[in-house]
């Protein structure tokens, strides 16, 4: 698809215990949520690309471009939170005006704008760094141990699957569409996705009864229960590295924080 | 004696329908009075155009759809739809599905595998030797860490078939296990067919390629517009030239090969037909071919032309 699931399942990192991975990648989402600064969401956005790109060995050119997606929105986000709509011409750091109304970019908004920037840019590559380096089959793994209702994490072993399925059969018949003239002009182009749709759809329901009887016929009552894959325990001085990075962090966010910007 | 004379010979079928009627919820009737015995440690091959019954049938023998009227008995026992007996029914029975893409549920090939042997509520360690095992026949213990949607579609059949036999069920159903593979992929299959057979399964199959379904099956069942057509042996069905045009079904290259050869007085018409290539070609070897054949070579050898033109 776009190469995301690749790299978890082919990345140097994903030897790495999954719940562990797991901890650090939330807990360091959490510290930037949690943040009022910008300084250490920028350290964590940092970090996290070292870790991904540089440690786990994600192409950097691809990382990038897959970044690009969110930071695209919060880019978006940023820039509209940064501007405001006033009649003084006080505090405006810059300005255009229409009428007796001035649309410009206050101090306050702006260092709100670049808080928001890092901390949403800082959550995004925590995510990035977990979706790039753990397979979902380890992340639903572990959130079976941690007790997850099972319907959850069946439904995301079954959406996930299945994405993979439609997303070939959409494919198919994109092709198929293509190459009788299908996708020619804007009109039937149009009118050819509705059709693709419309059959991606009949061919879910098809498929879910199909899926089913094969299902019932392995012995299927109530779950989806399968043996989980046994972890390597993660090297302790990466264990240690995990502890430190958030303990730094937490402590920055605490008692630094008043001094920094 | 040949192996389906002696399965017919013994009298426990692992598997029977008794006059079993099926039809589907929006009125296409499926299956019509089929009678159908399955003897264990056979080779069975299901014969048939496409939407003869076939798959509906084999939802049958596994206990997913219920017969209308008629009924299924296993080891000679009715067969219950309660949780209970369907679990013993299952573990006896498995199907391997035609698309395996409708089969592998899970992302992780080992967990796609343990899903049959955890239902049955074996111990974790039990499951692990059992998809242990089940990848070793197959040959896809290298496939353990890759993701089901990055296998190719031979490889998936394997892993479909995998978790059916960690479940290891006496029976074997495989819906066209064949179909859509390429030449080499069906032979490597075939032969892991015939080491599950050499283990004792019982083996059911659904094909169109008639020239596999002749030379590897023990008995056969032609099923036409959801009735049990004809049954018999391969060699029985075979050479029914016209039990074969009513269900559209092609006479075996081995076969046809074989009744020229009788047709031209190269092969005693007497002798018993062959059943695969090497028997076919070990007639050739005493066949009684004329001496044409040498003088033939001589005369449009280029080289023979050329030098008598010099």
């Amino acid at each position: 698809m776009i190469g995301l699931e690749n790299y978890a399942y082919s990345n140097r990192w994903r030897i790495i215990n999954p719940c562990d991975k797991m901890i650090f990648a939330f807990a360091t989402m959490l510290l930037c949520l949690f943040s009022t600064q910008a300084i250490p969401s920028l350290i964590i956005l940092l970090s996290m690309v070292f870790l991904t790109t540089v440690q786990a060995g994600v192409p950097r050119q691809h990382y990038f471009r897959l970044f690009s997606v969110p930071v695209g929105f919060i880019l978006i986000g940023a820039i509209t939170v940064s501007l405001s709509v006033t009649t003084n011409l006080i505090n405006l750091l810059w300005f255009i005006s229409i009428g007796s109304y001035y649309i410009g970019i206050t101090q306050g908004g702006l260092s709100q704008a670049i808080l928001l920037l890092a901390r949403s840019a800082g959550a995004a590559s925590c995510l990035f760094f977990l979706a790039l380096t753990t397979p979902l089959d380890d992340i639903t793994c572990q959130l079976e141990r941690w007790k997850v209702p099972y319907l959850i994490i069946e439904m995301m072993t079954l959406i996930y699957r299945f994405i993979f399925v439609f997303w070939e059969q959409a494919t198919t018949i994109h092709i198929a569409q293509a190459s009788r003239l299908g996708h020619v002009d804007l009109k039937t182009s149009l009118r050819s996705a509705g059709y693709l749709v419309s059959s991606l759809f009949i061919n879910a329901v098809d498929r879910s009864h199909s899926l089913y009887n094969a299902l019932v016929a392995r012995g299927y009552s109530d779950s989806l229960r399968v043996l989980e894959d046994e972890h390597q325990p993660t090297p302790v001085l990466i264990k240690v590295g995990f502890i430190c990075f958030d303990l730094f962090l937490l402590g920055l966010i605490i008692f630094r924080g008043s001094v920094l910007l | 004696m040949s192996q389906a004379d002696q399965n017919l010979s013994s009298s426990n079928p692992i598997l029977a329908l008794e006059n079993v009627s099926y039809s589907y919820p929006n009125g296409v009737a499926a299956l019509h009075k089929i009678q159908m015995e399955i003897q264990p440690g056979s080779k069975i091959a299901i014969l048939g155009a496409n939407g003869a019954g076939k798959s509906t049938l084999f939802l049958h023998l596994n206990g997913i759809l219920q017969p209308q009227s008629g009924r299924v008995l296993l080891d000679g026992q009715r067969v219950e739809y309660t949780h209970s007996f369907l679990s013993v029914l299952r573990k006896k029975v498995g199907i391997v599905f035609q698309d395996p893409d409708s089969q592998l549920f899970s992302v992780n090939v080992f967990q796609d595998i343990s899903f049959g042997p955890m239902n049955l509520k074996y111990s974790p360690t039990e499951v692990k030797d059992r998809v242990e095992r089940a990848m070793e026949i197959t040959k896809i213990c290298d496939l353990r860490g890759r993701p089901t949607h990055q296998l190719s579609y031979g490889q998936k059949k394997r892993v479909a078939i995998a978790g059916i036999l960690a479940m290891d069920p006496e029976v074997i159903i495989l819906d066209e296990p064949t179909a859509s593979l390429d030449p080499c992929l069906v032979e490597e299959m075939m032969l892991l067919f015939e080491e599950l057979y050499k283990r004792g399964k019982t083996l059911i199959m659904s094909t169109h390629d008639m020239d596999l379904a002749y030379s590897w099956v023990d008995y056969c069942y032609v099923l036409n517009q959801g009735s049990v057509a004809a049954q018999g042996s391969p060699y029985d069905i075979f050479r029914d030239q016209t039990l074969l045009k009513e269900n559209n079904l092609q006479i075996p290259w081995v076969l046809k090969v074989f009744e020229q050869l009788v047709a031209k007085g190269l092969i005693d018409g007497n002798s018993r037909p062959p059943y695969n290539e090497e028997q076919l070609f070990a007639y050739l070897d005493n066949a009684a071919f004329p001496v044409a054949k040498q003088s033939i070579k001589t005369e449009v050898n280029p080289w023979n032309l050329y030098r008598k033109a010099r």
